[in-house]
């Protein structure tokens, strides 16, 4: 099929910038990647502490050992450093240090593991999580009015997505421009509960009137 | 002739130089006068060749150079005592220049050349505006140097033959009546008739106003003309002179 | 102010060269500040051209090559998505609705998309504004189809009237489906988005159009009518890609990465706002590259009114030992020149502005055929007007260079000038 002159321009300069460009970790799920047949429990689980590594060495996400400390605000700031494991109730933290065998509705199902429980220690007051935006919904100008906030950048393949509890899913009070997917923020607000309309009865993070900020380290 | 003029006292004296020593940023010394005083209403002709300083001097007198030594007093008022804005200002005031060519702005009708000096000076244009409208001094003045003022008015300099371009010049050197006027070599660039004939209207004008000339040259026939003839050689002792 | 009108007299003076260095800062102005609004119109656009719609699901291949076809019909995907995946995922738990698109045809230059009814109902764009008809309904019959608000507006058409689609996406169609007309029965309001340059037809249409289409072409002798094809299954094989929308967000992503990994086909799905991003990440070299090239423009023509300033100071020293002469203050001799280069900059700036409106006025069709891309015509903004006031203080700090000489100069030569 011809192909009209601008699409061939637009090709040839997608083509070009993305041979010149690789500053950014991509995400682009090449042609060739190898299918995983049968989802591995033990390495779902493992993906969550791998994620957590991952986040961790690039500075992310305070080092803690696990154990559940008081939090405390910094800096005179009246947000307090949420730590987005805390996010996750005590449950899930254990099926991931020992994972129990998983069942699966099919067999194409790779489900996106981990529950949808969550905390209510760390709603209802104002925090601070570190992190990523994956824009979701715009104005009319393309202003940003909706995204997700992960814990990670990048969709990266070898990794399970974070679970339900591991997210965010903001509101902003006013349409801010559309900040880079790959430029960490903090994001200030007060996390709220609400119940996911699923076959699964469940519930996850929301947040309105979301604050980002750009991570300053 | 000498230089000095023991009638005169301060009180009447347009200009006086003492001790003026001047030279240009990196060169000899140009200039080095001992005492010059010119009388108010006097007519001075002063002559040198090119390159002896005349123009440097005229630069001097005006307060747009200002000299190493000395002092340059023109109408009791000591020019290299003042800073540079009120020295701007009292050159715009009291001193009307002519040069040898190129006096007018292309850009500019001639009416709006003659009027130009009373952009600068609020003084001239006091003083123009009590004897009536501006527009009307410039014609009057035009007419009375044998420029027609409904045919000239509104032209565009560049239409004008340098006869007439200096006659404007004289005009506009003249409105608001400044005290002094400068000339440098005005009339060189006019053929003999014409010569005669801008003098001639000039000092009419002049002898109205009671202004004093300073008139530098290196045509000695135009000496006879005025009260008095000065050779800037003789004058400066300054050894970087040109010849005669 | 002694000064304005002396720089107004001197510069109509010399009108020709005023007029030509007004002109050239008005053409670098025009660029930069078209190359800025088209920029920020079509980030705009683009990023509002689809919303509500979960993920957008094609044949493996890179998301930002898959948002291009898929939203904006630029390009071509390389291969479909098979009806039996498609179903099943369709039918998956987490998913509410799904629409699935087809494309490859044209007619006229503008792109056919296949698709379902419930396209009407699902697609949303900007700040969700779902499609509205200006006139008609969506598709019933096989052979129906909706057009865009372009597509009518530019070939003129109205309910009711017939077309033919052509086989591939080439501008000119030699392949043509002659035998199975369309007929018109709805034309969607104005959107601002590739939709508007779109002709919707059924999944069937498609079917029917390629019905006796086996090995790319018709052959003579074995076609089949527009009434027969109607009577056969029309069920699509394949299709090009899929839009989802799910029940609760929060399982995008791991509808996501099910899609990513299903075994039985090499399928994409993507966020079409993370998608956008990788898009301008593509584009912003592009844009960066853009930008200072017409920045470089802009100085370029400052430049040429530095020259032009510079190279008259010369026959203007005799005008500057007339102004000292009258008792001007070398600051008005530097204030002259400042302010000519202002007033030269200043008509540049006007000038480049309406240049710029005219030639979006000029562009604002082709654009949209080409594109789906709306430029607008409003006045400037905040930005905009910001670029326009640094070329204007850019202008008057180049005066100031020949206007510094010429200030210098004015206070060391005096009266002594030689012609």
């Amino acid at each position: 099929m011809p192909m009209r002159p601008v699409c061939r321009w637009l090709l040839a300069a997608m083509i070009f910038c993305t041979a010149c460009s690789h500053e950014q970790p991509s995400s682009v799920p090449t042609a060739t990647i190898a299918l995983k047949t049968t989802p591995d429990p033990k390495a779902t689980a493992e993906g969550s502490v791998a994620a957590r590594a991952y986040a961790q060495s690039r500075g992310l996400v305070a080092t803690t050992t696990g154990a559940v400390a008081p939090d405390k605000p910094a800096n005179g700031d009246d947000y307090v450093e949420l730590d987005w494991l805390k996010m996750m109730p005590k449950e899930d933290l254990d099926a991931l240090k020992n994972p129990a065998p998983v069942q699966h509705v099919s067999r194409q199902r790779m489900a996106q593991f981990g529950t949808f429980n969550t905390v209510a220690e760390v709603t209802g007051h104002k925090i601070k999580l570190p992190g990523y935006v994956v824009p979701i919904e715009s104005d009319d100008q393309g202003r940003m009015t909706e995204f997700f906030f992960v814990p990670f950048f990048g969709a990266c393949i070898h990794v399970p997505p974070p679970p339900p509890n591991q997210l965010v899913y903001a509101k902003l009070g006013q349409a801010i421009k559309t900040p880079q997917i790959w430029d960490p923020y903090w994001l200030r607000g007060e996390l709220r509960v609400e119940t996911v309309k699923n076959q699964i009865a469940g519930s996850a993070y929301t947040m309105v009137d979301a604050v980002l900020v750009p991570y300053d380290g | 002739m000498s230089a000095r003029l023991a009638s005169v006292t301060s009180a009447t004296a347009a200009i006086r130089l003492e001790h003026l020593k001047f030279a240009w940023r990196g060169g000899a010394r140009l200039l080095d006068i001992d005492e010059l005083v010119i009388a108010r209403g006097e007519r001075v002709f002063l002559q040198g060749a090119s390159g002896s300083g005349k123009s440097t001097l005229l630069g001097l007198l005006g307060g747009v150079l200002l000299p190493q030594d000395g002092r340059v007093v023109v109408l009791d008022s000591d020019l290299t005592a003042l800073r540079g804005a009120p020295r701007d200002r009292f050159r715009a005031d009291h001193i009307g220049f002519v040069f040898q060519q190129f006096n007018l702005l292309p850009f500019l009708s001639v009416r709006e050349n003659v009027l130009l000096p009373l952009r600068f000076s609020a003084r001239r244009r006091h003083a123009v505006l009590q004897r009536g409208e501006a527009n009307a001094e410039a014609d009057r003045l035009l007419r009375a140097l044998d420029l027609d003022p409904v045919h000239h008015g509104h032209k565009v300099v560049a239409s004008l033959s340098v006869g007439q371009q200096q006659r404007v010049a004289a005009a506009r050197a003249l409105i608001g009546d400044p005290e002094l006027l400068v000339a440098d070599e005005p009339t060189s660039a006019l053929d003999a008739d014409a010569r005669g004939a801008f003098l001639h209207l000039l000092f009419g004008e002049c002898r109205r106003a009671h202004t004093t000339v300073v008139f530098v040259s290196h045509d000695r026939s135009l000496a006879p003309m005025f009260d008095r003839s000065l050779r800037l050689a003789d004058i400066n002792r300054s050894l970087c002179t040109g010849s005669n | 102010m002694r000064a304005l009108p002396l720089a107004l007299k001197s510069l109509r003076n010399r009108l020709g060269t005023a007029l030509l260095t007004a002109f050239t800062i008005a053409l670098s102005v025009a660029l930069v500040l078209g190359v800025q609004r088209i920029r920020t119109e079509a980030r705009e656009s683009f990023a509002s051209t689809v919303s509500g719609t979960d993920l957008i699901v094609g044949a493996r291949s890179s998301p930002v090559g898959l948002l291009l076809y898929a939203v904006f019909h630029l390009g071509d995907a390389t291969n479909n998505v098979s009806w039996q995946s498609y179903q099943e995922v369709a039918a998956w738990p987490d998913v509410a609705w799904s629409v699935p698109i087809s494309l490859g045809d044209s007619h006229r230059g503008f792109r056919v998309m296949g698709t379902t009814a419930d396209f009407f109902a699902h697609y949303r764009y900007g700040a969700r504004h779902p499609l509205e008809f200006s006139a008609g309904k969506a598709f019933d019959d096989v052979y129906d189809a909706v057009l865009g608000a372009e597509v009518a507006r530019k070939l003129g058409y109205a309910l009711g009237n017939e077309i033919v689609l052509t086989h591939g996406t080439g501008r000119i169609g030699t392949a043509e489906h002659k035998d199975k007309p369309f007929r018109i029965v709805g034309i969607l309001a104005r959107t601002g988005t590739p939709i508007d340059a779109t002709v919707a037809v059924s999944l069937a249409g498609i079917e029917a159009i390629h019905v006796d289409w086996q090995s790319g072409t018709q052959i003579p002798g074995h076609t089949v009518s527009a009434d027969a094809a109607r009577r056969m299954d029309l069920t699509p094989k394949t299709i090009t890609a899929f839009l989802l929308g799910l029940k609760s967000r929060i399982a995008t992503f791991g509808v996501q990465r099910a899609i990513d990994d299903y075994d039985t086909e090499p399928l994409t799905a993507i966020l079409p706002g993370v998608a956008l991003q990788q898009l301008w990440s593509l584009v912003g070299l592009a844009e960066n590259a853009l930008t200072l090239i017409s920045s470089l423009v802009v100085l370029v023509g400052l430049a040429g009114m530095i020259t032009a300033l510079t190279t008259t100071l010369g026959e203007r020293r005799r005008e500057m030992a007339i102004l000292r002469a009258l008792g001007a203050h070398p600051r008005l001799v530097f204030g002259l020149l400042v302010l000519e280069a202002g007033l030269l900059t200043a008509v540049g700036v006007c000038g480049g502005l309406l240049l710029m409106y005219a030639a979006l006025a000029f562009a604002q069709g082709f654009v949209m055929d080409a594109f789906g891309l709306a430029l607008s015509l409003a006045p400037p903004s905040m930005l905009e007007a910001a670029l326009l006031g640094a070329v204007l203080l850019a202008g008057l700090l180049a005066g100031a260079i020949p206007a510094l000489l010429a200030y210098r100069r004015a206070l060391s030569d005096g009266l002594s000038l030689r012609i």
